[in-house]
C-alpha cells in the first residue's frame, strides 16, 4: 500500500477506535506477519505472506462495522485474527495484497451467562483459559477447551479456524458446540443467526428454528464471509467422576478398532494414541523393552454419577478384552500425582513443542477416518523415508533423530487425527528446502487416500481445493460473491477472493 | 550483530501465544506477559519479541528506535519463560513451584533439557544490538554512563557508597560479606541498615565493602554487556582479594547476577553466595534471631521475578515472615511460579517510568483482595516501584522489606 494512502486509512481508523488502538509502523506490522507452528516453517521463508499495512484493535461490533465500510470504500483487504496461532496463515496477510488486520484480542469479555441456561454468549476474542476460569466458578464447562494455541488462543480463532479441542471424542468439534452468531458483514450489516433473528428474542440462543442453518457458513471459515463479532457457545456440568486408563494393544488394527467402539459408545473424553510402528527407532528402543513393542492408548472416561462411572470403567475392560488389549497400570500413579489426560495437554504450549521437539513444520495435521489410519499413516510414513535426512532436525528432550507420528481420537464420527511431527533444519536452505517438499508430499498422501481430509483451511488449501468437485467450487465462489462482491474478506482463505472484482 | 547467537532459540518458538496471555487455574496461572496486558499490541509480548527477532535475523526488519521502544518495554519478568517450560504447567499441577523448581536440574542431571524457550535472553540480545547501534533509550544510556562513571546507576558519588553505614561500625574484612547493590547504598538505605542490624544482634559477623560496585544486573539487563563485564571484573577480582567465603546479596537483581551471570564473564567464583532471604532463614531456623515486638497484621509477600521465577527461590522469604509473632501470611492470587511483577524490571522504571507504574498498578487488586495491611518483598527495586505505585493509588498499604519487618520485630 502507498504510503499516502496508509496515512489516510490509518487517521480514519483512528477516527473509528482512537489513535490508541491503531499502528501501521513496521515493527508492529511485522508481529502480524506470522502465525502458529507451520508458520516457522512456512510463511517467513515464503514470498506468499507478508505483514498487514494497517493492525488496529476495535472494541465493538459497530466499530468493526464501521472498519469494514470503510475497507469496501477503500478495498482494502479485511483479517480478522484472534490469538495468532492458525496453523495455515488464515490471519497472515498475503503480501501482494497486504490489508487491515482486525486485532480481536480487546473483544474479550463475556457477554452474557445465565443459570438455567446451557449457553455462554461471549465476544471472540476471550481466550480459552479466561472463558473456563469464569465458567469454572459458576461450576459449569463449555465442553471443548479450545484448540492449537491451547489457553492461549481464543475462541473466534477457534470457531473461525474450524477447530477440534482435545475432549471432542465426548464434547464434538469446537464449531458443533456453537449456537448463534453476530456477524458483521462485508457490507457493515450486522445480523444475528438462529433465534436471535428473531426480534422478539433476548436471551434464547438456540441454533436451528429460522429454517436454513446459516451459521454454518462463517464456521470454518477463516473470515472469508464476515467478522464474528459474538456468538454463544454450549455449556455442561461439570463431571464429577473421571479417571485416566491406560491400555495396550498386539497391533495397531486392534487398537483403532478399539478406539473406534470406545468412541462409538460415548466412553470417552480424551484419547492420545501411539502406534508403535511410527515411532523412531530412538524411541522404540525406549518404548519397546517397556511395553513389549505394544500400541498404546491412554484415554480419559467421566459420569456424572459414580454408580454409572463404575459401570462404565467395567465396560471398558471388557471392551479393550475383546480386542486382546491388556490394562497398563498407570492409573493409580496418575491419581497418585493428581494428575489426568484431562486438561492436561492444552495447559503445555509452544514450549513443549519447540524446546521437546525443536523446531518443525508439524503442519501435516489432518483427519482420517479412524478405522483406516493406518493406510493413511502408512502412505505417509513411506513418503518420510524417501529421504529421512532432510527430516533430521533434533528432538532435544527425547533424542529422536527424525519424525515420528501420534494417533489422537477427535471426535464423535470415528475421525482421527494425524500428525506428523517433522523436524527441519533452518540452518541449511537446501535441507530446508527439501524437508518443505516432503512435506508437501506428505499433505498429498494424505489427500490421495480419499480416506483423509484438512480440517483447517487458511490460505495453505491448495491440496484441498484441487481435489474439490468444480460445482462445490462454483458454489462457494458465488456465495463469496453474494456477500463480498469485492473480496475484502481475507482474501486466499480457501483460494477465495482472489479474482477481480 | 549478538542476536545471531540466538538464532536456534529464535527457530524454537512455535508462536502458540501462551507467552502472551494463559490463563489456567489448574496450573495456577492467572495471564502472562504484564506488558502485553498494558500495551496490547503483538509487538509488546515475548511472542512478538520473538517474531520481531525472527525478522531481524531474516532481513526483512532492521533495528530502529522503534525496535528499540519495544525490547525495551520487557521488564524481563521472564513470565513468558515460566509458561513455556516444557510439561512445566502438570509439574506445577503436580507439586507446584517447589516442584517446578527442582524438577529441571534432575532431569538435567540425565540429560534430558527441560528448558523454555529463553525469550529473555533474546530480547537481551537485540538490547545489546541496539546499545551497540546507539539505539538505547536516552535514559538507558545515562544509566549506563552514570554506573561506568560512578560504579552506580544513580548518578551517585561512589565515595557515598557506605553512607547508610556511618555509626553502625561495620567491619570491611570478614568471610561474609554483605554485598549491597546500589539501590540498598543510595535509594533504599532502610533495607541496608535493617539487614546490617539484624545480622550484628543475631551474631553474624560479616562485612561491607567500600569498593563494591554495580553487580552488572541493570547493564546486562539493558545490553550494556561490556560495562557490565567491567563492573564483575572488578567485584571479584576484589572478592578473591578480600578471600570472601560467602557473599550475602541483599537485593532479588544482584541475587540474580552474582549467581548466573558473574561466572559467564569472570569464570568460576571462589564464594558461597546466598540472598539474604536464605540466609535470615537459616538464621531463624538456628534460632539466632530473637523477636521482641509482634506484628499484628495480615501481610502478603511479593514474589520478585528475578528471585523466585529465575532463581527459584519462593518459601525462605516466606518462612521468614511466618517466624514473626503476629503475621498472617496470606497469598495473593496468582502467586509464585505464575506472579505478577511489579513492573519495573528490566531498565522498565528508567526507560518507561509510567509502564512501570501502570504494571505495579495492576496488581493492587490483588493485594486489597488478600486484605493485607503490608506487603512485603526481598527486593529493594521492587520495593521502589511499589512504594510509588501504592502512593499514586492511595492505599492504607505499608510496603516493607522482609528484612525490615524481621529488624522491626526484633526491636533493632
Amino acid at each position: 500500500m502507498e504510503e499516502v494512502k496508509r496515512k489516510e486509512l490509518t487517521e480514519e481508523l483512528e477516527g473509528i477506535v482512537g489513535a490508541k488502538y491503531v499502528r501501521a509502523d513496521d515493527v508492529t506490522r511485522w508481529t502480524y506477519a506470522i502465525e502458529d507452528f507451520g508458520s516457522s516453517f512456512f510463511y517467513p521463508l515464503s514470498a506468499r505472506y507478508g505483514p498487514p499495512d494497517i493492525v488496529v484493535k476495535p472494541h465493538s461490533a459497530k466499530e468493526v462495522s464501521q472498519i469494514v465500510k470503510l475497507a469496501n470504500a477503500h478495498k482494502v483487504p479485511i483479517i480478522a485474527r484472534g490469538g495468532g496461532s492458525d496453523m495455515t496463515a488464515a490471519a497472515t496477510p498475503l503480501k501482494e495484497l497486504g490489508g487491515i488486520i482486525l486485532d480481536m484480542t480487546d473483544m474479550n469479555q463475556i457477554v452474557d451467562f445465565q443459570e438455567g441456561l446451557n449457553a455462554v454468549r461471549v465476544q471472540p476474542g476471550i481466550r480459552w483459559g479466561e472463558l473456563h476460569h469464569e465458567l469454572a466458578k459458576k461450576g459449569v464447562t463449555s465442553g471443548v477447551r479450545g484448540p492449537h494455541g491451547f489457553l492461549g488462543g481464543t475462541l473466534g480463532g477457534g470457531i473461525g479456524g474450524n477447530c477440534f479441542s482435545i475432549n471432542s471424542p465426548k464434547y464434538g468439534w469446537v464449531n458443533e458446540n456453537v449456537l448463534n452468531l453476530q456477524v458483521v458483514l462485508p457490507n457493515g450489516d450486522i445480523i444475528e443467526t438462529g433465534s436471535l433473528a428473531n426480534t422478539k428474542v433476548k436471551d434464547w440462543y438456540y441454533r436451528y428454528c429460522n429454517g436454513p442453518d446459516l451459521v454454518g457458513i462463517f464456521l470454518g471459515a477463516g473470515g472469508a464471509f464476515g467478522v464474528i463479532t459474538e456468538f454463544t457457545l454450549k455449556t455442561y456440568p461439570i463431571p464429577e467422576f473421571s479417571d485416566t486408563l491406560v491400555y495396550s494393544f498386539p497391533d495397531i488394527d486392534s487398537e483403532l478398532r478399539f478406539i473406534f467402539k470406545l468412541e462409538w459408545y460415548g466412553y470417552v473424553t480424551e484419547l492420545w494414541g501411539i502406534a508403535f510402528f511410527t515411532l523412531p527407532d530412538s524411541l522404540k528402543r525406549i518404548v519397546g523393552p517397556l511395553l513389549g513393542e505394544r500400541d498404546i492408548v491412554v484415554f480419559a472416561t467421566e459420569a456424572y454419577d459414580e454408580g454409572v462411572f463404575k459401570a462404565q470403567k467395567r465396560a471398558i475392560d471388557k471392551m479393550a478384552k475383546e480386542f486382546s488389549g491388556t490394562v497398563v497400570p498407570l492409573e493409580g500413579l496418575m491419581r497418585a500425582l493428581g494428575i489426568s489426560i484431562i486438561d492436561t495437554t492444552e495447559w503445555e504450549g509452544g514450549g513443549t513443542f519447540g524446546k521437546v521437539m525443536g523446531p518443525n513444520g508439524q503442519d501435516t495435521c489432518s483427519i482420517a477416518s479412524l478405522l483406516q489410519w493406518r493406510k493413511v499413516v502408512e502412505g505417509a510414513l513411506e513418503v518420510m523415508k524417501r529421504d529421512p535426512e532432510a527430516l533430521s532436525g533434533s528432538i532435544p528432550m527425547i533424542g529422536a533423530d527424525h519424525f515420528f507420528l501420534f494417533a489422537q481420537l477427535l471426535g464423535r464420527g470415528g475421525v482421527g487425527n494425524t500428525f506428523a511431527m517433522t523436524p527441519v533444519d533452518f540452518s541449511d536452505p537446501e535441507k530446508l528446502k527439501k524437508a518443505q517438499e516432503l512435506y508437501r508430499a506428505i499433505v498429498e498422501s494424505y489427500m490421495d487416500t480419499g480416506v483423509a481430509a484438512l480440517y483447517r483451511i487458511g490460505k495453505e488449501s491448495q491440496y484441498l481445493m484441487k481435489r474439490f468437485k468444480p460445482e462445490y467450487i462454483s458454489f462457494m465462489k458465488t456465495i463469496k460473491k453474494a456477500l463480498d462482491p469485492k473480496n475484502i474478506m481475507n482474501p486466499g482463505v480457501l483460494g477465495l477472493g482472489l479474482e477481480e472484482e | 550483530m549478538r542476536l545471531e547467537k540466538c538464532k536456534e532459540e529464535v527457530w524454537m518458538c512455535n508462536h502458540c501465544s501462551m507467552c502472551t496471555e494463559t490463563i489456567s487455574d489448574e496450573a495456577g496461572w492467572y495471564r502472562t506477559c504484564p506488558v502485553y496486558r498494558q500495551l496490547r499490541f503483538e509487538d509488546s509480548s515475548a511472542r512478538g519479541h520473538n517474531t520481531i527477532a525472527f525478522y531481524l535475523l531474516e532481513g526483512s526488519l532492521q533495528y530502529s528506535k522503534r525496535v528499540a521502544d519495544c525490547v525495551y518495554d520487557c521488564t524481563t519478568c521472564a513470565s513468558c519463560e515460566e509458561v513455556c517450560k516444557p510439561f512445566g504447567n502438570v509439574v506445577a499441577k503436580i507439586g507446584g513451584s517447589d516442584l517446578k523448581t527442582m524438577v529441571p536440574p534432575i532431569m538435567s542431571a540425565f540429560g534430558a533439557a527441560l528448558d523454555p524457550l529463553q525469550s529473555v535472553k533474546i530480547v537481551e540480545a537485540m538490547r545489546a544490538d541496539c546499545v551497540d547501534l546507539g539505539l538505547q533509550p536516552e535514559q538507558i544510556k545515562k544509566m549506563a554512563a552514570s554506573t561506568e562513571k560512578n560504579y552506580n546507576p544513580y548518578e551517585k558519588p561512589h565515595a557515598n557508597r557506605l553512607k547508610w553505614a556511618e555509626g553502625l561500625d561495620i567491619p570491611q574484612m570478614a568471610d561474609t560479606v554483605l554485598f549491597v547493590g546500589c539501590t540498598s547504598s543510595y535509594r533504599r538505605q532502610e533495607i541496608a541498615v535493617s539487614t546490617a542490624k539484624i545480622l550484628k544482634a543475631a551474631g553474624s559477623k560479616f562485612a561491607v565493602l567500600p569498593d563494591e560496585w554495580c553487580c552488572g544486573s541493570p547493564l546486562l539487563r539493558t545490553g550494556n554487556v561490556d560495562i557490565a563485564e567491567k563492573m564483575v571484573k572488578h567485584n571479584v577480582d576484589l572478592l578473591k582479594e578480600k578471600k570472601v567465603k560467602t557473599l550475602v546479596a541483599i537485593c532479588a537483581e544482584g541475587y540474580m547476577a552474582i549467581s548466573r551471570d558473574w561466572s559467564k564473564m569472570a569464570g568460576e567464583l571462589p564464594f558461597k553466595i546466598l540472598h539474604i532471604s536464605q540466609l535470615l532463614a537459616e538464621l531463624v531456623s538456628a534460632k539466632k534471631i530473637r523477636f521482641k515486638h509482634p506484628i499484628k497484621a495480615r501481610v502478603t509477600y511479593h514474589d520478585p521475578c528475578h528471585l523466585g521465577r529465575v532463581m527459584g527461590i519462593y518459601d525462605e522469604p516466606r518462612t521468614v515472615l511466618k517466624a514473626i509473632p503476629g503475621v498472617r501470611l496470606v497469598e495473593m492470587y496468582p502467586t509464585k511460579h505464575a506472579a505478577w511483577c511489579c513492573g519495573a524490571g528490566g531498565g522498565v522504571k528508567d526507560s518507561n517510568p509510567e509502564l512501570a507504574l501502570d504494571i505495579g498498578a495492576e496488581k493492587v487488586p490483588l493485594i486489597k483482595e488478600t486484605g493485607a495491611s503490608i506487603l512485603a518483598l526481598s527486593c529493594p527495586f521492587c520495593k521502589t516501584n511499589f512504594v510509588d505505585v501504592i502512593e499514586k493509588a492511595k492505599e492504607p498499604i505499608q510496603v516493607k522489606d522482609v528484612t525490615e519487618l524481621v529488624a522491626e520485630s526484633m526491636g533493632v
